[in-house]
């Protein structure tokens, strides 16, 4: 009796937890979407190469979200021979044009709105805010959204050794941030949270 | 990848933020492609720690890693490759990788074709030109191209 019982709730509980998956929606779930322009990054911060880190980083979650992205440094090189060279004139252009341009089935225009490190006691802090705009091939936006990512590579462990080595590691990190990190932070929410499993993923 | 005993302590800790990235993303579910350390060499590339030969050759190895595991190239991996070649002035790798992105993806048919065609017209014009001039315009033609 009691393994009947145990059974039905086992049954009852995957049951549960599998129709909550498909009651989620994403803002990006037209099947039609299988390949993604992502354009050059607005930076507002001082730190030149993070318009360059999100971009890379980006490449990694939309792959393997199971979509086609293109590839940044080729579509940055055509974008600067077309006289492109500023990210600002590039998302000044119509996101219907540029999806035409590519034969891309959704454009994303992010900026950076804050990117940055803060050496505190003992560690070093590194921030970074982007904001996305997801435009269908026709230049309707499907998404607007803003995301936060704070990356700290110290350990939380209160031994002596554990101090001193937060210490160095801080002392490094302060010299050169762990930006690729906030960077794959940030893409994993803005992917994971708005695009259902693309053409290419084993999910789909 | 083999870690080098003398890599710096900055490198070292850049690399372990690689792999909990990588292992972030294997975490949940297999990835769907090879990437190596492909995270790790396009920020040093961004960051222009490294040149775009050195960033071609951490690509290529990549490339035979996947090759040789029977592991799947993810999607623009061929293309940035492509640029880079161009980037370094060797358009027929440019144009073979451009092809191997085209004929890997679908999706990219449109862009890499106009790129290919765009480098082969950009080719045979600089040819064109080149049989139209005459030997002493030839040999000023090649000292500028540095061809010795």
């Amino acid at each position: 009796m009691m393994k009947k019982l145990f059974c039905i709730i086992i049954l009852c509980t995957s049951f549960f937890l599998s129709g909550c998956s498909s009651l989620y929606t994403y803002k990006v779930d037209d099947p039609q979407i299988r390949s993604i322009l992502f354009v050059p990054v607005i930076n507002d911060s001082t730190e030149v190469v993070a318009a360059d880190i999100l971009p890379s980083s980006a490449l990694l979650y939309l792959d393997e979200r199971g979509y086609y992205m293109f590839p940044p440094l080729t579509v940055k090189t055509v974008l600067e021979a077309e006289g492109l060279y500023d990210a600002e004139k590039v998302q000044e252009q119509d996101p219907a044009a540029l999806a035409e341009l590519f034969d891309a089935d959704a454009v994303v225009f992010a900026h950076i709105k804050v990117w940055s490190s803060m050496y505190a006691l003992f560690t070093t802090v590194s921030t970074g805010a982007v904001t996305y705009t997801v435009y269908d091939r026709n230049g309707v936006e499907l998404l607007n959204a803003g995301y936060f990512g704070t990356y700290s590579p110290s350990s939380n462990s209160n031994s002596i050794i554990d101090v001193v080595v937060n210490m160095v590691v801080a002392g490094i990190e302060r010299a050169d941030p762990s930006y690729d990190q906030v960077s794959a932070i940030i893409n994993n929410q803005f992917v994971s949270k708005n695009f259902q499993n693309g053409p290419y993923s084993k999910q789909q | 990848m083999q870690i080098d005993r003398k890599m710096k302590p900055k490198k070292l800790l850049k690399l372990s933020a690689y792999i909990s990235v990588l292992l972030c993303l294997s975490g949940c579910s297999s990835s769907l492609y090879y990437w190596g350390n492909y995270h790790h060499a396009s920020s040093e590339y961004a960051s222009q720690d490294i040149t775009e030969t050195e960033y071609i050759e951490i690509l290529s190895e990549i490339e035979s890693d996947a090759m040789s595991s029977g592991k799947k190239i993810p999607p623009g991996f061929y293309a940035e490759l492509g640029t880079l070649y161009l980037k370094t002035g060797n358009k027929l790798s440019a144009v073979s990788y451009y092809q191997k992105e085209r004929d890997s993806w679908p999706e990219s048919r449109t862009f890499m074709d106009k790129l290919i065609s765009g480098l082969i017209a950009e080719t045979n014009s600089q040819n064109q030109s080149y049989d139209k001039k005459t030997d002493d315009e030839l040999i000023e033609y090649e000292k500028s191209l540095s061809i010795e």
